[in-house]
């Protein structure tokens, strides 16, 4: 600790806290969110504009494993595509990044994870939605880490819990927006869980979601509902710039549909 | 755990999930190298999907077993990369697909598919649990691969015939090897 504090710049509280209060506009402008995921399809409609992006790959003979190529590139499956439809949705000027990490290659897969984390800290991503995990108990240290970077540096980390009764990672820890889909319809509404580590409930089930060669589909999961929420972290960044991710977890615990005044 | 025992207990898996979720077909797929191997099938299609392989860069499939994520689509003909050949060489070509990711302690090592379920609010709950049986049965099963490869080592039987001949010596001949083996562990550290 230094000898003489800085001041700090605590969110404005008003009450009760309303959606105004919390994300003004709604709009997102100036926030930079990453996508950390199978790529983005830039040119479907339901995007509208990617603004950089970088693709992440196991590589044996680089430094630390993986190889990073900066620039466009195409989404593999149409799931990065769905997840950056939804944050544009929410968040209309938002810029989008894509971190691909999902590819063919299967080997070192957490690894490659935890370098599109770590790419996105060191970009200076404001939101990183990661609708995806790992379950390396070998790579706990090195998420645990990026997790606590991140919370520092005020990068919110929003990610997708698993289905299955195990802890995966960086979804378990207590630095991340932990969030699973819940039966809702409206894009806007969720609910906070009194009983983590899944955090947050938001649309996941039947969601219509933008997918690769400009088309749609209807699917379920909670890798749909952890965008809802990184759009809705958008909006109250780009509301309150500075804002700390412990700060943007209460403005949304107070909006959360199952909350009792 | 037997090669035949691990086939019969995936087939009672994905019988009963399919029973379960009302659902036209259910199946297991496993990783082996960047391919995925279907091992155990029930309902519509069955016989012709045992067996089958598909690269696991595409569909689905794919993207569950790449991401670990669970996930639920309705109407698959909607995605222009469904692979629709593969499918229509099963005889079915589904509606309603629902994939969920088999994994270890390391990471996903196969994809269990549900097609043409009744949809229920904990599908992916009771597909999850499947999932995680199928899992289980398979480490089972890799393990016991194992111990089966450590048995049949020819150094093995060399030890088991020296601890046999070691409980069937005299006193003065296991005191004897006792020291021995002491000297030997001394000198090895």
């Amino acid at each position: 600790m230094p000898g003489r504090l800085r001041a700090i710049r605590p969110v404005r509280l008003s009450v009760p806290i309303t959606r105004a209060v919390a994300w003004g506009d709604g709009s997102g402008a100036g926030v930079r969110v990453a996508v950390v995921d199978s790529g983005i399809d830039a040119s479907h409609p339901r995007v509208g504009r990617v603004t950089g992006g970088v693709v992440i790959e196991p590589d044996e003979t680089a430094a630390e494993g993986v190889r990073f190529v900066e620039g466009p590139h195409a989404d593999l499956y149409g799931h990065g595509t769905a997840c950056a439809g939804i944050i544009r949705g929410l968040a209309p000027a938002c810029d989008l990044y894509s971190v691909r990490v999902l590819g063919a290659a299967l080997t070192g897969r957490g690894s490659v994870l935890a370098a599109g984390i770590r790419w996105a800290i060191e970009h200076g991503m404001d939101v990183v939605n990661l609708s995806l995990s790992s379950r390396s108990r070998a790579l706990l240290e090195v998420f645990y880490g990026l997790v606590d970077e991140a919370v520092f540096a005020r990068v919110m980390l929003v990610g997708a819990v698993n289905n299955v009764p195990a802890p995966t990672y960086p979804s378990q820890f207590s630095g991340v927006f932990s969030v699973a889909a819940y039966a809702g319809r409206d894009p806007e509404r969720f609910v906070a869980n009194p009983e983590p580590p899944v955090e947050f409930g938001a649309p996941g089930i039947d969601v219509d979601v933008a997918w690769s060669d400009g088309g749609s589909l209807v699917a379920t999961g909670n890798s749909f509902a952890a965008p809802h929420i990184a759009g809705l972290v958008a909006r109250i960044v780009g509301e309150h710039p500075g804002i700390t991710p412990a700060e943007v977890k209460t403005l949304l615990r107070a909006l959360a549909d199952n909350r009792r005044e | 755990m037997s090669a035949g025992a691990e086939s019969e207990l995936l087939s009672l898996i994905v019988a009963g999930t399919r029973e379960r979720l009302s659902a036209a077909a259910c199946s297991v797929a496993l990783l082996d190298g960047e391919q995925l191997v279907f091992r155990a099938a029930a309902g519509v299609g069955a016989d012709r999907v045992v067996g089958l392989r598909l690269p696991v860069g595409r569909g689905l499939a794919g993207f569950v077993v790449a991401s670990g994520q669970s996930i639920a689509v309705a109407d698959v003909r909607r995605d222009q990369r469904f692979d629709v050949a593969t499918a229509e060489g099963t005889g079915y070509v589904p509606t309603s697909i629902l994939a969920v990711a088999v994994e270890d302690d390391e990471g996903p090592i196969g994809v269990l598919e549900v097609l043409d379920r009744q949809p229920g609010v904990q599908d992916m709950e009771v597909a999850a649990a499947a999932a995680r049986q199928v899992s289980l049965v398979v480490q089972l099963a890799r393990s016991g691969a194992e111990v089966d490869t450590v048995l049949a080592d020819d150094r093995l039987q060399v030890l088991v015939g020296l601890v046999r001949r070691f409980g069937d010596a005299r006193e003065r001949d296991r005191l004897l090897a006792a020291v021995l083996l002491g000297a030997v562990l001394e000198h090895g550290s």
